[in-house]
């Protein structure tokens, strides 16, 4: 990338938007730029409207080593350029950012940084540890006769402290002190660990949130198999039917349940409205009428609705059937699907 | 100097109306950022160069509220001086 050819671009961009002629540009420019070097030169202090503003710092004059010879060198006093854009110019030319924004970091964040806290943390726990020790250790120097017992036993499991209490079991009021000592501890780590509410909270609203949609969403579905479709009918909802092997038994008891108030009082009417309706060959379950007429809509499929309705994907072929549908990949929103009732044949029955 | 100052010299010796002056400078200014925008760096013979560079995220301390803060990437625009006038401008010094 050649500067002059850029410097060129910039006149040749700028003869294009005003009238002038491109030597007049260029003339222009060279005296816009020969102003503001001599304007510095005078005043120290040059301000372009739109560009922004030239000013001229002084630098005191310090001593510094040469980088290569390692002697001595003053550097003496001088002046030097800064240049500060102008707001307009910055914002443009920070377009790209613009929508970022300086974050206040949360202490949980902090907690998640990467390890430059955690450390610190656990020397500090440390250092209070052997602070603690070494107390307990003066204690027993005062208290007891077994005093060196207890100190050299403190001294030497001193990041392990759960050996301590094991090998001081037959000096039990040691142990006991020592078990306070670890219980002190192990507060300290609870308060430590108690640093980090805002997380925890915002993790339990979250859940707390999840739970009241699953049980809404479930409380629904129910209401909705209960009223609309299936009245007598408990449905299979996911939850009590976690397995996929299933909803088959739970389809065969949903379809007992109508089905057998209905074989109490018209027996054998099942087997006669059976006759009326072609009937799909080899089948686990017999048509004897048609439950419900349904218009497909917008997202609709027939393996959801059989889902929905019998409570097993299984019956979609039974909807197909019935329906005489070539391809029940492709179904026109608005078509009338009926679905059929169906009762178990005789033949899997026994 | 200023702004006023700086235009009416520009124009008093290029002979121009002040108004004019300030709409060529104005249109000039925009065709600077536009190229800078482009990626481009412009070079000004005897002057310096104008680049545009990129600023990474940091993290920085609150001095006064001691919180921690994430400052986001910026892009902005560098001024490199010329040797010419690097050395022009420390000679005015030693006056």
């Amino acid at each position: 990338m050649s500067k002059r050819a850029i410097f060129q671009d910039m006149i040749n961009m700028l003869s294009g938007k005003s009238d002038m002629t491109k030597a007049q540009t260029e003339k222009f420019c060279r005296q816009f730029f020969t102003t503001i070097r001599e304007a510095l030169l005078r005043e120290d202090y040059v301000k372009v409207k739109g560009l922004g503003i030239f000013k001229l710092i002084n630098v005191s004059g310090r001593e510094s080593v040469d980088v290569n010879t390692g002697q001595r060198i003053e550097i003496s006093a001088h002046n030097r350029i800064v240049f500060t854009p102008d707001k307009t110019m910055a914002s443009r030319i920070n377009r790209p950012f613009e929508n970022f924004e300086t974050v206040v970091l949360d202490e949980a964040d902090e907690g998640n940084e990467p390890a430059t806290n955690v450390p610190d943390v656990k020397s500090d726990e440390q250092g209070e540890t052997d602070m603690e020790e070494e107390r307990s250790q003066s204690i027993y120097l005062g208290d007891d006769d077994e005093a060196e017992d207890g100190g050299q036993v403190n001294l030497m499991p001193e990041q392990e402290h759960a050996d301590v209490p094991v090998q001081d079991e037959p000096e039990q009021g040691n142990a006991s002190d020592l078990q306070t000592d670890t219980e002190e501890e192990s507060q300290e780590e609870y308060e430590i660990d108690s640093g980090t509410p805002v997380w925890k909270k915002i993790l339990c609203a979250a859940l707390l949130l999840l739970l009241l949609g699953a049980a809404y969403f479930v409380g629904y579905y129910r209401l909705l198999g209960n009223t609309d479709i299936l009245p007598s009918a408990p449905m299979p909802v996911g939850k009590e039917m976690p397995k996929q092997t299933a909803p088959v038994p739970a389809v065969k008891d949903t379809m007992a349940l109508p089905n057998d108030s209905i074989s109490e009082t018209k027996e054998t009417d099942w087997k006669a409205e059976a006759a009326k309706y072609e009937q799909m060959p080899n089948a686990d379950y017999l048509i004897v009428g048609e439950l419900e007429t349904h218009e497909m809509g917008v997202g609709e499929s027939i393996i959801r609705l059989s889902q929905k309705l019998y409570g097993s994907k299984d019956m979609a072929k039974y909807v197909i059937f019935h329906n005489h549908i070539s391809n029940p990949d492709v179904i026109h929103v608005g078509k009338k699907v009926v679905f059929p009732k169906l009762h178990k044949s005789e033949d899997t029955e026994n | 100097m200023n702004n006023r100052e700086f235009i009416e010299e520009l124009s008093a010796k290029l002979q121009l109306d002040t108004k004019e002056t300030q709409r060529i400078v104005n249109s000039m200014v925009d065709s600077m950022a536009t190229l800078l925008d482009e990626g481009n760096e412009i070079g000004v013979a005897g002057f310096g160069t104008f680049e545009v560079k990129k600023k990474n995220e940091r993290i920085i301390v609150h001095p006064s509220t001691g919180k921690k803060m994430l400052v986001p990437p910026k892009l902005v625009l560098n001024f490199k001086q010329s040797n010419i006038l690097k050395s022009q401008v420390k000679e005015k010094e030693s006056q």
